[in-house]
């Protein structure tokens, strides 16, 4: 258990305590090949109402992240060897398993990737929704059935009396995660953790898909963790980001100064493949190399045997997480210093922009601002 | 669902129309003129004799016309007469096929209440010596012979219980519950193949289930590990497990045979071995086919059940 | 028959995020060989399988006595010092017929598992192949042998053909074509579209050549895998039918036929009835076994499911 100097992270310090604070997590899987460490010293932090994003490619330990928050990891070959993990200060590390189940599903929820996968084929979806009232309310299987309808409902899905009594495979893919987010905020939970909710979906439904999370979200002033791997998705919905590379965070901070001057190569670079609308094509660069196998991490830094600006002390000493700006913490012994603009030799228009109108496939800004009613029944 | 089920009624005219000619080509023209192997060696018989007896298998007529016969009249019910006893086939069959349903339902029971509760503990207990050793048990028990265990079992109960009556076939109508015990051995021997299989099979289906998606929803849910296991994981696992046990079926009617030859259970499993020791070909070709459109049956049960199952599928 | 053993269970690592493989520059045929290695139960099981067969083609030069060499003195003895298995009524040596019955249950379990690929490879390859009606008479035809238990078919085969072991080996085989058959189909429909077999459609080869080269080795390995637990299979079978009389025939020292003839002394000769039974299971184990390997070694998928 090592030290982690870094210190919490200064956002703008709001006087009420975080929603979920994580310090210091480590998540390790031990394995026939050598132990994977998959978290390896996380913090993070998300306050009431705010969206949170965690960004990195597959393997980065993002969605180990999120379900060492759920206390999901598989046990074995997964274990969380260290740290903390609070809800409004209680640490859920320490929390026995069935405290933990009371947590689950009514505190904190979360979402998956394909909601196709993530609801049980041979069971109708009231009955699947309607476990949550029974379980955390103690609810009737008829009432809770009831209460399932109305969550449908809120979502705006047609007919909800018909789908409860729909399986899975029955629904469109939009109306299937809706009912994945009206299961997950059944409870009106503090914390919800998407991992990339809208990756399996069709681009169509991916913004109202979002859209929804965002509103609904706002309404109830529940924290949200995004994951994805998704510039675009982080651009549009998150307040603050978490870009994570080889089990660790390497940059810290809110979305207009990720975008506008990341300050750790990978987080450019993530930026730099983004398609943007009416950017030169030939410019789209791709990271260079691999991720690294997380059983057998560089003694230095872990993204220096892909990154351009790698110096030889990069191969040596790990970086600290430290403060680069108020507000942007970099994990880089040689942290970027100007605006993203100037590497892009004048591009017409800069990053985030490009990514707001070029990633997401137009009708996400419009559909951001629009009336949330607007769109009602519009998952096919 | 109706729609679903008159579909494979049809699909199995084909299946049962196959079956009868492979029944009908094994037994009545690979051997040859079966007349000549049935007499064999009583040389003695009369020239005459021979002539009845082939007219009476239509041995006159040509093979298509035959095989017309002999199905159309199975198909009435009219499986012949044996030709030792004169006894219709069909009587002989009916008046056995109750021991046989019993022991295959006794059977069943074990693997159903034995199996798979076996396997999904040690898929739960994944790696822990609850899991080893079940899985060894059912390495064993899947590679051990059953006409050996039975033959053991009958040498371990007069060896050492020698008055004991586990062993002793009374006919139902008799004392039921007699009958009952004088089967769970031979019932048990029986399933124990097919039990083992089914613990590997549940074990390994459930911890499918257990890694999937819907599992992990479940339990993001809070539910607790019970009601994740009964609600989410089982229900799941058994899909497949259902369908191999309609295939498993064969195995049971295949032991059959093996059981009661070495129990002395009088079933039809020993009628067909009676009737090739005694080269009585119609009540082996009854008795075949008997088991055979049975087993055909057998699965489109599970079929239908299946769909009942899996709402997936379409009808 | 489905395959006959559930899957193994994935190693544990599957279920752990890990980064690239440092396995990809090996062949499959390695990658296989080391992943087979890595199993040490299927490493028994081969060693198991080494030994019968050794002892199969020992035969009568490594048998402590002649296995049907009868010696009135010394009948029916029990396991001791010159007759480690015992001896049965005839004063056979129990220990030196078992060593026999290895041969048989061998050539009889190679013998109907070879028979059923020369019959089910081209079936399913030309069904797989060519699909549509041709495919659908070979699979209809096909289906009907999948209509029977197995040992029903086979004892009905042997019972009109009549008691013998070379009749045993054709009825078995007659079964197992079928699996094959399925088998091979549905592999090579998977193959069927893959770029290289295209290619070499593209460039106009023979059907009979594209068979053979591009797609024969690419449906090799669920074969060898089904081929093993059909060996294993096929020694129940034999043993069996044996037991019932329908297969080897006095005085031929078959596992399942001494099991049956040790029935009418078994209160008073027990061992007559427990080592052919020992026998028995330890040549299926020892194919099921290394077939059970074999398949997590070659045929991933299946272990998976």
């Amino acid at each position: 258990m090592s030290e982690n100097p870094v210190p919490p992270a200064a956002a703008a310090a709001p006087a009420e305590l975080p929603v979920l604070r994580i310090r210091d997590l480590r998540t390790h899987f031990f394995t026939g090949q050598g132990v994977v460490k998959a978290v390896d010293g996380v913090d993070l932090e998300v306050h009431k109402g705010e969206v949170l994003g965690i960004v990195g490619e597959s393997g980065s330990g993002k969605s180990v992240t999120a379900l060492s928050i759920m206390q999901l990891v598989a046990s074995p070959p997964g274990r969380i060897v260290s740290g903390r993990i609070e809800l409004d200060g209680l640490d859920m590390v320490k929390l026995d398993a069935a405290a933990m189940r009371r947590i689950r599903g009514k505190r904190i929820s979360m979402i998956f990737q394909d909601p196709l996968a993530s609801l049980n084929p041979v069971l109708r979806i009231g009955f699947q929704l309607g476990e949550v009232f029974r379980h955390h309310l103690g609810l009737e299987k008829r009432q809770a059935v009831t209460e399932a309808e109305r969550m449908l409902r809120a979502m705006d899905i047609p007919s909800p009396a018909t789908r409860v009594r729909n399986y899975p495979h029955q629904l469109s893919g939009g109306m299937r995660q809706r009912a994945m987010i009206a299961m997950a905020l059944s409870c009106k939970p503090e914390l919800l953790i998407a991992d990339e909710p809208t990756t399996a979906l069709d681009v169509t439904v991916q913004a109202q898909v979002l859209n929804l999370m965002k509103q609904v979200c706002r309404e109830h002033r529940t924290a949200l963790v995004l994951i994805t791997h998704d510039m675009g998705v982080i651009a549009n919905m998150c307040e603050r980001v978490a870009v994570m590379y080889a089990g660790k965070v390497v940059e810290y901070t809110d979305v207009r100064t990720l975008f506008r001057r990341p300050g750790h190569p990978y987080a450019a670079g993530l930026l730099r493949s983004l398609p943007r609308l009416g950017g030169n094509a030939r410019r789209l660069q791709s990271i260079e190399g691999q991720p690294p196998r997380l059983t057998r991490l560089p003694p230095g830094c872990a993204y220096a045997p892909r990154c351009p600006r790698a110096q030889p002390r990069c191969r040596e000493e790990a970086p600290e997480l430290v403060r680069l700006r108020p507000g942007q913490e970099v994990r880089c012994h040689f942290p970027l210093e100007g605006s993203l603009e100037g590497s892009l030799q004048g591009s017409p228009q800069g990053p985030l922009e490009g990514a707001l109108e070029g990633s997401l496939h137009r009708p996400i800004p419009a559909a951001l601002h629009a009336a949330p009613n607007a769109a009602p029944g519009a998952a096919r | 669902m109706l729609r679903y089920i008159l579909l494979r009624l049809l699909g199995l005219v084909p299946v049962l129309f196959g079956v009868s000619v492979l029944v009908f080509v094994a037994i009545w023209v690979i051997p040859g003129d079966i007349v000549d192997i049935m007499m064999g060696d009583e040389v003695a018989q009369s020239e005459k004799a021979m002539q009845r007896l082939r007219a009476q298998l239509n041995l006159d007529q040509p093979i298509w016309m035959r095989y017309l016969l002999w199905v159309g009249n199975a198909l009435r019910g009219d499986l012949g007469v044996s030709m030792i006893s004169g006894e219709p086939v069909l009587d002989q069959i009916l008046e056995r096929a109750p021991v046989n349903l019993q022991l295959v339902l006794i059977a069943m029971v074990f693997i159903i209440v034995i199996g798979i509760p076996l396997g999904t503990l040690a898929a739960y207990k994944q790696f822990t010596w609850v899991d080893n050793s079940i899985r060894v048990g059912a390495i064993f028990g899947y590679v051990i012979p059953n006409f050996w265990l039975a033959t053991i079992a009958v040498l371990i109960v007069s060896l050492y219980f020698p008055r004991a009556t586990v062993l002793d076939y009374v006919p139902f109508s008799k004392d039921p519950i007699a009958n009952i015990k004088g089967l769970l051995i031979p019932g048990f021997v029986l399933a124990l193949t097919t039990l083992s299989y089914i613990v590997r099979l549940t074990r390994s289906t459930v911890l499918d289930t257990l890694r999937l998606d819907y599992v992990r929803t479940a339990r993001a849910k809070g539910l607790g590990e019970r009601v994740v296991m009964s609600t989410h994981v089982l229900k799941n696992s058994l899909i497949p497990v259902v369908t191999v046990l309609g295939i498993q079926v064969g195995v049971l009617i295949g032991g059959l045979v093996l059981t009661e030859e070495v129990f002395m259970l009088p079933g039809i499993g020993r009628m067909i071995l009676l009737s090739i020791e005694a080269r009585d070909f119609m009540v082996l070709a009854g008795g075949v086919l008997f088991l055979g459109v049975v087993f055909v049956l057998v699965n489109l049960v599970i079929d239908i059940l299946y769909a009942f199952l899996d709402p997936r599928i379409t009808y | 028959m489905p395959p006959l053993f559930a899957a193994q269970e994935p190693a544990a690592a599957a279920a752990a995020p890990s980064g690239t493989s440092a396995d990809e520059t090996l062949s499959p045929t390695r990658l296989a060989w080391r992943s087979f290695r890595r199993r040490k139960l299927g490493l028994v099981g081969t060693a198991m399988v080494l030994l019968l067969v050794l002892v199969a083609i020992g035969g009568t030069l490594i048998t402590p006595y002649d296995p049907n060499g009868m010696n009135a003195s010394v009948s029916m003895h029990a396991p001791g010092l010159a007759h480690p298995a015992g001896t049965d009524r005839f004063g056979r040596d129990q220990l030196s017929r078992l060593m026999e019955g290895t041969r048989i249950s061998m050539l009889v379990s190679f013998g109907s598992v070879l028979l059923s690929l020369a019959m089910g490879l081209p079936l399913g390859l030309i069904a797989g192949y060519y699909g549509g009606l041709v495919s659908a008479v070979i699979m209809r035809t096909e289906d009907v042998v999948f209509a029977f238990p197995t040992i029903l078919l086979a004892l009905m085969i042997v019972a009109t053909l009549g008691p013998s072991l070379i009749n045993l080996v054709l009825a078995i085989a007659i079964i197992f074509q079928a699996n094959v058959a399925r088998v091979v189909r549905a592999s090579v429909m998977s193959v069927k579209e893959k770029e290289f077999v295209e290619a070499a459609r593209a460039v106009a080869a023979r059907d009979a050549v594209i068979m053979a080269r591009f797609i024969l080795p690419n449906v090799m390995s669920p074969v060898i895998v089904q081929a093993t637990f059909h060996l294993s299979l096929a020694i129940f079978i034999e043993a069996s039918l044996s037991f019932l009389g329908l297969g080897a025939q006095p005085p031929t020292p078959s596992w399942g036929l001494m099991l049956n003839e040790s029935r009418t002394f078994m209160e008073f000769a027990p061992w007559l009835t427990v080592f052919p039974g020992l026998a028995i299971i330890f040549a299926v184990l020892a194919f099921n076994l290394m077939g059970d390997a074999l398949r997590d070694a070659l045929d991933p998928r299946l272990s998976e499911r």
